[in-house]
């Protein structure tokens, strides 16, 4: 099953998802996440995008891991790994919160 | 004489992807990426393109290399050229590359492909320099699309252990001192708009075929991805100036003539949701005529609330257009509330095929050349 390793958003609204500590899906912005994610009948609530959103930090270079944040509940978590659970989406391990 | 029936123009779709790449970050001395291609022999290879994700803290120099492929598939390890390398060694951040762009390099000696050997290996390697989990570059290995693509491909090797990839059409590039190669595409996008959008209720395709490639032909119809919200419908219309020879109709931004429309109904489709392949015909009869060197454009048009999403591409400089069928012969074009369309945008197409149909051979010469000649006065397909 596909796994979040990091979400980090840059000032200019580009998120990058890693699915690994290597590899990156790189979505422009909010919206395309969003539409990306629905594309699929996966139940993943808005509210919880934008949750994970403002967990993430603002700088790539100070990213945090989101997966470990103690305000993302278990269902977000969940949610993530169902929704990226596509084609070429490559295994990793979630740091435990 | 025999019809060409249906001449796809445009190529929608090895330019059918979401607006999403996967990147590969190199933090180790022995990662590469990797990207498998054929190469148009008799090109002589001078640059090599990179779509740059991003740089954390700063990057060590890289090497960017044309490799032969072993009988694996991968890359050979040997850089072509013998004593004269087709490589290059580069750092984005002495460079100052900015996140989530495409970059040229030129090699320090260009490479001639030769016949019979143009199955090539564009590789990105550590060369010098600090490398860590905090002084790094990710490039882009490919796109997010629909449909799968098995050549060219894309590989990454992470420290020696090679994964590679099918989904989506891989982002590198190759060039010549007059054109580019291969899939030098800077971003994909969407525009989702509506008859109420402020900023530009019609999008469309500005397009032109040359009278190197035949005196006139007809426009059947269109290929696209897209989504069409339920209840909606759409105008699909071919634009010119006052009236569609070549003198008249230039591509001005005042040429907002309507020459053929059809209305299309959102409702008559197998699904509102999602991105989907459609296929309209103008239905005209007969069609108009369109000539080449004249300059058209071709829009969508929504008629109420209901939007329209279209996809879109677009390279860093129009001229990297050159590595995609039509070249810069077709780029997008929008205007607002049927106003005049506004200033035309080089670098962007919308994913769109124009199907073509009806095309007579080029003036002052049948059988000599042209798009597409009968078969029987000894021309040939271009």
């Amino acid at each position: 099953m596909a796994q979040v390793h990091r979400i980090a958003s840059r000032p200019n609204g580009i998120i990058d998802v890693y699915t690994s500590p290597k590899v990156s899906l790189e979505f422009p912005s909010l919206d395309a996440l969003r539409q990306w994610c629905a594309s699929e009948p996966t139940g993943f609530e808005e509210a919880d995008l934008k949750r994970i959103l403002d967990e993430s930090t603002k700088d790539a270079k100070q990213a945090s891991d989101v997966a470990t944040s103690k305000a993302l509940s278990f269902d977000a978590k969940a949610e993530i790994v169902k929704v990226l659970s596509k084609d070429a989406i490559k295994e990793s391990a979630v740091k435990n919160g | 004489m025999a019809d060409a029936l249906r001449v796809s123009f445009g190529n929608a779709p090895l330019l059918y992807a979401q607006s999403i790449f996967t990147n590969f970050s190199m933090n180790g001395s022995t990662d590469q990426l990797e990207t498998i291609f054929d190469a148009e022999p008799g090109t002589v290879i001078t640059k090599l393109g990179v779509r740059h994700n991003s740089t954390t803290g700063t990057s060590p120099n890289y090497k960017l290399s044309l490799q032969g492929v072993d009988s694996t598939g991968i890359p050979d390890g040997t850089i072509k050229g013998g004593g004269s390398p087709a490589s290059v060694v580069f750092s984005p951040s002495s460079l100052g590359w900015s996140a989530s762009t495409f970059n040229w390099l030129t090699l320090d000696n260009p490479y001639t492909v030769p016949e019979d050997d143009c199955v090539l290996a564009h590789v990105i390697a550590y060369d010098s320099g600090t490398v860590n989990g905090s002084n790094f570059s990710s490039f882009s290995q490919r796109a997010s699309a629909g449909r799968v693509v098995s050549f060219p491909y894309s590989i990454q090797n992470d420290a020696g252990s090679r994964t590679r990839s099918n989904s989506g059409p891989v982002i590198f590039g190759y060039a010549s001192s007059s054109r580019a190669y291969g899939s030098p595409i800077l971003n994909f996008g969407t525009h989702a708009f509506n008859s109420g959008t402020g900023t530009a209720d019609e999008y469309g395709v500005k397009f032109s075929v040359p009278s190197t490639w035949c005196a006139t032909y007809k426009l059947l119809g269109i290929r696209f991805p897209g989504t069409l919200a339920a209840s909606g419908s759409t105008v699909l219309a071919l634009y010119g100036g006052s009236d569609l020879t070549a003198a008249n109709s230039t591509g001005a931004t005042t040429e907002t003539t309507s020459h053929d429309s059809r209305t299309f109904d959102h409702d008559q489709v197998a699904s509102n949701s999602g991105t989907n392949m459609l296929e309209l015909l103008f239905d005209d009869d007969p069609r108009p005529t369109l000539y080449a060197d004249a300059v058209y454009r071709i829009s969508w048009q929504p008629q109420n609330a209901n939007s329209v999403t279209l996809l879109y591409s677009s390279v860093a400089t129009a001229s990297d257009w050159d590595a995609f069928d039509g070249g810069q012969l077709l780029s997008k074009c929008l205007r607002l509330n049927a106003g005049n369309w506004s200033s035309d945008v080089a670098t962007d197409r919308i994913v769109c095929e124009l199907i073509l149909t009806d095309i007579t051979a080029p003036s002052g010469g049948g059988g000599g050349g042209g798009l597409l000649v009968n078969p029987g006065m000894g021309g040939r397909l271009i």
